[in-house]
């Protein structure tokens, strides 16, 4: 930012560079035989109002009168126009004939897009009215409209302003007090936009020792809102439908604007200056697109949330279809969706991270040990040490910025444990006795994270334990799609409030004492979809997204949003199926539990609900499944 | 409380290590009983480290000892505060690069 507003206004009263042509067309309306009228039309910042300026003093210069009114000034009325029009300059009141040889007068309009209201009037009422010796200059941010080029036909000039050429854009720069090395990377990414020059070069004289990252954001959410307010509704709606995207797609535009062809839709956001069309579809500026989110959320929360509703449906669509890169994709697209504070961050850092978290080396025992020593009991602290010799790599640290080891976590697969571990540690009993329980499908995984310490905190949060939680998140998102479920333990319901959003609860049974210390198991099952079901629930759990349900009471089943009715039967079916998930379920029990009777013999009841209920779930039909010789199996809805 | 001043010399080997400390003071605040660390001037010495002269309300040095061991930080003395003057309340916070 320019350190005051005067020193902003100077900058931007500086005749503007790059526009000479556009200019050179602008003055050809004081000659005779040019143009009538013209409109100059750019995004705000574009510098219109610049040029409007330096073409003033120019025909001035050349001999006209010029009456310049400003419509961010005047009040959208006949009567108010025509009041500013009188007190500009008499001359170009309506009643006054102009003598011959008398002067061209040039009306000024800036800012005209404030005075859309009076838009008809003031070119079907107005300036046929207006004497002859009067010319006409609009600046606005909309491209003149069909109205406007059949009133004046070729006597109509239309001035677009665009980016400014790279030459020119650097000139700008290097007379704003840039070096050459600042003015290239202010260039980069204010991409020739007149305004953005001015307001990040001011921002870099201003600020000369701030890092390029302190100054970028501040400077790209003030344009944006400018941005914002100079484009047109349809790609206004795009932005905003599309904000609550991590990047945008086809298919996922089309999910969050239903209205036209997403085609034509992508087109207009691919053309924004803010975004790059990358390998996995359209990324918008992560600055534009926070600031974009952030108004739409506190301005139109209905709105916001039909966005993100569409956008889980869809994504939730992908995600059942698709495969390898694909479907990492699509888990990366829910988890933009995801509002929970402790996983957004683990993805979505708002802040500097100063702990660097990576996989605990061998010389690292001894830290490990002294961080448990200052807040554990010795039978804790032995336990540690028990685990650091038979799982070293299960370990994971935090560093400070010296390198110094300042918290480490626990976390590997139940299978890496070994026996006399899982034997000396009384923790893992209540872990193995559930899994023996409940054990999971072949193939899928069973992480256990057993500690997670920090040096000045202990258990209770600091950034830097912090950081390997949300490394831990990470580890474990990228441990595979075959991760199912992740025993844990808690001490202290602080940290059980902490874990619970992430779909942590405590385990059946009682509390663990070790070392006088309760104890409290804790579990959370990602489902038979693992991460992706996850992921999609913790998403869900954000505004506007209901979970998939079943209302027994309501016959009724929410799925992607969508309230289903069902009948009693299919109602029944259903709940039976989902109590047993993941595993096959005969048709004999179904009949026996719940039509109540048991048949062996020759009925097609169960084939005629399985049916309509895959007719219901539409698109998800395919998680209710036929197991051949057996019966039916639920995935995951 | 009685009031202590801390001198911390090269507590701190770059920048980074500052802003790290700072992120943890809340989080140390609320887990050490008897200490409210009240504020600290940082000051840039020649070789490029940086050193802190810390003011804290403590029940007793012990606590302070605590403190330091808990943020991993050198404690060059322990000075009980006799009389404070202030003769005019502290400017806005000097924010580090």
């Amino acid at each position: 930012m320019a350190a005051t507003f005067g020193a902003l206004l100077a900058e931007r009263r500086a005749a503007p560079l790059g526009r000479d042509d556009e200019l050179a067309a602008l003055l050809g309306l004081i000659e005779a035989g040019g143009p009538m009228a013209a409109i100059v039309h750019g995004v705000a910042g574009a510098g219109k109002s610049a040029l409007l300026r330096a073409f003033r003093a120019e025909a001035a210069a050349r001999g006209a009168a010029v009456v310049a009114i400003d419509g961010r000034a005047v009040e959208p009325t006949e009567h108010a126009f025509r009041a500013a029009l009188a007190d500009g300059q008499p001359a170009a009141a309506p009643e006054r004939r102009a003598a011959p040889g008398a002067p061209l007068t040039v009306l000024v309009v800036d800012a005209a897009e404030r005075l859309r209201l009076i838009d008809g009037w003031l070119r079907q009422e107005l300036l046929p009215s207006l004497p002859a010796h009067v010319r006409l200059v609009l600046a606005t941010r909309d491209a003149p409209g069909a109205a406007w080029r059949s009133a004046f036909g070729e006597l109509l000039l239309t001035v677009p302003l665009g980016p400014l050429a790279p030459a020119d854009a650097c000139e700008v720069l290097r007379r704003a007090g840039l070096d050459e090395e600042q003015a290239a990377w202010v260039n980069r990414f204010t991409r020739g936009h007149p305004l953005s020059l001015q307001l990040a070069a001011s921002a870099v004289r201003a600020r000369p020792h701030e890092p390029e990252d302190a100054i970028l954001p501040t400077v790209v959410q003030e344009l944006a809102a400018l941005y914002l307010d100079g484009l047109d509704a349809a790609t206004r709606e795009g932005l905003d439908a599309t904000s609550v995207l991590r990047r945008v797609t086809l298919s996922l535009l089309e999910a969050v604007v239903p209205g036209e062809p997403p085609q034509a839709a992508f087109a207009r956001l691919a053309s924004l200056p803010f975004a790059e069309l990358g390998r996995e579809g359209l990324v918008i500026n992560d600055t534009v697109r926070e600031a974009v989110l952030a108004l739409l959320r506190s301005t139109d929360p209905v709105r916001h949330r039909a966005y993100r509703a569409a956008a889980w449906r869809q994504i939730r669509s992908e995600l059942a279809g698709g495969a390898g890169a694909a479907r990492w994709a699509s888990v990366a697209d829910m988890l933009a969706l995801v509002e929970e504070p402790l996983v957004r961050e683990a993805f979505f850092p708002s802040s500097v991270q100063h702990f660097a978290v990576e996989r605990a080396r061998p010389a690292d025992g001894a830290a490990i040990e002294a961080i448990a020593a200052r807040h554990e009991t010795p039978e804790e602290v032995a336990l540690v040490r028990a685990w650091w010799s038979a799982v070293p790599h299960a370990f994971r640290v935090a560093r400070d910025p010296r390198g110094r080891v300042v918290a480490f976590t626990v976390l590997c697969e139940l299978g890496d444990v070994p026996r006399r571990l899982l034997a000396e540690d009384p923790i893992c009993e209540p872990w193995r006795r559930h899994l023996a329980e409940h054990p999971v499908p072949e193939g899928q995984q069973v992480l256990v994270a057993r500690q997670a310490l920090a040096h000045a905190t202990g258990v209770a949060t600091s950034p830097c334990l912090a950081a390997l939680l949300r490394d831990l998140e990470r580890a474990t998102l990228g441990a595979g799609p075959a991760v199912r479920r992740i025993y844990s333990v808690v001490r202290g319901d602080a940290l059980l409030a902490q874990i619970g959003p992430l779909g942590f609860t405590p385990l059946p049974g009682r509390e663990v004492v070790v070392g006088g210390l309760a104890h409290r198991p804790t579990l959370c099952d990602l489902g038979p979809d693992s991460v992706a079901g996850w992921v999609s629930r913790l998403a869900a759990d954000g505004p506007a997204v209901e979970a998939t349900r079943l209302d027994g009471d309501a016959r009724e089943l929410v799925l992607d949003g969508r309230r289903i009715a069902l009948t009693k039967l299919e109602c029944d079916v259903l709940a039976h199926l989902r109590d047993r998930e993941g595993r096959a379920v005969t048709r004999e029990s179904l009949l026996r539990d719940v039509w109540g009777y048991e048949w062996t013999g020759g009925s097609n009841v169960v084939e005629v609900a399985v049916s309509g209920l895959r007719r219901k779930l539409g698109s998800r039909a395919g998680a209710l499944q036929t197991v051949r010789g057996v019966g039916y199996r639920l995935r995951e809805l | 409380m009685p009031l202590y001043l801390v001198p911390r010399t090269r507590a701190w080997l770059s920048a980074e290590e500052v802003a790290a400390a700072a992120d943890c003071v809340p989080a140390v605040n609320d887990t050490i009983d008897g200490l409210r660390w009240i504020r600290s001037y940082i000051v840039e010495e020649e070789d490029g480290t940086f050193s802190g002269y810390c003011v804290y309300e403590a029940d007793n040095p012990e606590v302070l000892r605590e403190h330091a061991d808990a943020l991993m930080l050198p404690t060059d003395a322990i000075k009980p505060v006799v009389a404070t003057m202030v003769v005019a309340p502290d400017p806005e916070p000097v924010v580090t690069r």
